[in-house]
């Protein structure tokens, strides 16, 4: 069973890097100069072909995907075959025709608020990120699309949750989704020792929690780290089980979910930015279809292996449970020691700061 | 030797701290595996975790099954919790009805 659960089984698709913001934690390191894109048949060809494999969700992310021409034919195809759709906007340009276009084709919009106004601003580089960000929103209420927000955690900015949690469930949010900042991608220069530790993702998980408990029905809450302890009981929410079925034998999405496509064509487990040593193919050398059959042959065994010595490393940790996977597989599978934990980096007890 | 979080200024978990604890204080990592660990032990978790950029579809699409006897057990667990001094209402897990309570999110138009 997948980290995410049994039912869906993703497809990620960053169609472009191609983005009106440089956000100062971008982990595609997208832009106004990535002008690199995937043709619409490419895609249609492998979404159609995903399908058949077993995926049922498909995501779209960038860059900016509202700035890709051809989301909208995109979308239509994904749903045309069942599929539930999502993405990931800045949502500055959600507006007129670039709004209009997701209705009727989009299951979740989810509209990146990284903290109060300032922070988002600063976290987005741009003075304008969130005043074009609130004003599109009375738009997207009414187009009746469902949307959340999500919610980038750093070292420093849990304190601001509270704040987002509020302002989510007053915009009218369904989903309010955290995730922890890895330094990859423009963050690995721009915000390096802003990942959120070990103790921040402990207190980030609490508080997540309690934040659930408090807002009750009125937003789904979601914290994209994991209970260490809840992975030793159920390993195979990492470590596919073989369940006697030889993986040749088995849909694609029962293997690797998330999937991801990168902008470059190169199909990758799990995350943007995996070690592409591990890469299912690419969608210019191969139909998707090809490289799925290859792939659960040759490479599969050794994917499997990496996510058990992840879990099997994970499992003798000592310091508090709560982690990114994501993280921890992808740093593995480009050959990277996990990230030390505070109590690690040998920092003695310093008394917590004292309001006056 | 269990330490004390190092706390400062610059982390966002110290004013939460603040709030959650009572006071400023040191607090242990002892006592925050004490907490995360009573909270799963009565199953209150927070389930699925995705990649970045993933939206989570199925949290809006998903089922929360919350145990009103078992939020107000964990409450009263933590007024244990080593060294800490709970403040009462900065913790709270009001959750009154007597009946298992399901809540669903659904969204408009979804199936």
């Amino acid at each position: 069973m997948p980290p995410a659960g049994d039912v869906y089984k993703a497809l990620q698709i960053h169609p472009t890097r191609f983005c009106n913001l440089t956000c100062l934690h971008c982990y595609s390191s997208s832009g106004p100069d990535q002008r690199e894109e995937l043709s619409a048949p490419l895609l249609i060809d492998a979404i159609t072909q995903a399908a058949d494999e077993g995926y049922n969700d498909v995501a779209f992310s960038g860059g900016e995907p509202i700035l890709y021409g051809d989301l909208r034919r995109l979308l239509t195809h994904a749903k045309s075959l069942g599929m539930v759709t999502n993405l990931t906007s800045n949502g500055m340009l959600l507006k007129g025709a670039r709004l209009d276009m997701l209705a009727g084709v989009t299951d979740l919009l989810a509209i990146s608020l990284d903290g109060v106004p300032a922070s988002h601003d600063r976290m987005r580089n741009s003075p304008l990120a969130f005043a074009h960000m609130h004003a599109n929103l009375d738009g997207v209420r009414q187009s009746g699309i469902p949307f959340g927000f999500i919610f980038t955690l750093t070292q420093t900015n849990l304190h601001e949750l509270k704040w987002v949690t509020d302002f989510a469930v007053e915009q009218g949010a369904s989903l309010l989704q955290i995730h922890p900042l890895e330094e990859v991608g423009r963050g690995m220069t721009q915000l390096a020792g802003q990942r959120p530790d070990d103790v921040e993702a402990a207190f980030a998980y609490l508080h997540a929690l309690r934040m659930q408990t408090e807002v009750g029905d009125k937003l789904a809450v979601r914290i994209d780290l994991v209970d260490r302890e809840r992975l030793r009981m159920s390993a195979e929410r990492v470590c596919v089980a073989t369940c006697g079925v030889a993986a040749e034998d088995r849909p694609l999405s029962d293997l690797i979910s998330p999937l991801v496509i990168e902008q470059d064509g190169a199909v990758v487990p799990l995350q943007f930015g995996f070690n592409r040593s591990c890469q299912v193919g690419n969608l210019y050398e191969s139909t998707f279809s090809a490289m799925a059959t290859a792939w659960k042959k040759d490479v599969f065994p050794r994917f499997r292996a990496l996510c058990e010595d992840v879990h099997a490393l994970q499992m003798v940790r000592d310091d508090l449970p709560i982690f990114n996977w994501y993280e921890a597989i992808s740093r593995a599978s480009h050959g990277q020691a996990p990230v030390p934990a505070a109590s690690d980096r040998g920092g003695q007890v310093a008394a917590a700061h004292r309001t006056s | 030797m269990d330490s004390v979080v190092e706390t400062h200024a610059a982390r966002g978990s110290s004013s939460i701290s603040e709030e959650m604890f009572g006071h400023p204080s040191e607090v242990s990592k002892h006592a925050l595996k004490q907490l995360l660990g009573i909270a799963r032990s009565k199953g209150v978790t927070l389930e699925g975790w995705w990649t970045h950029g993933k939206p989570a579809i199925d949290a809006v699409r998903g089922v929360l099954h919350v145990k009103p006897e078992v939020a107000g057990d964990i409450f009263r667990q933590l007024m244990s919790v080593d060294r800490l001094p709970l403040r009462v209402q900065g913790f709270p897990l009001g959750i009154i009805n007597p009946e298992l309570i399901q809540l669903r999110f659904s969204t408009p138009g979804s199936r």
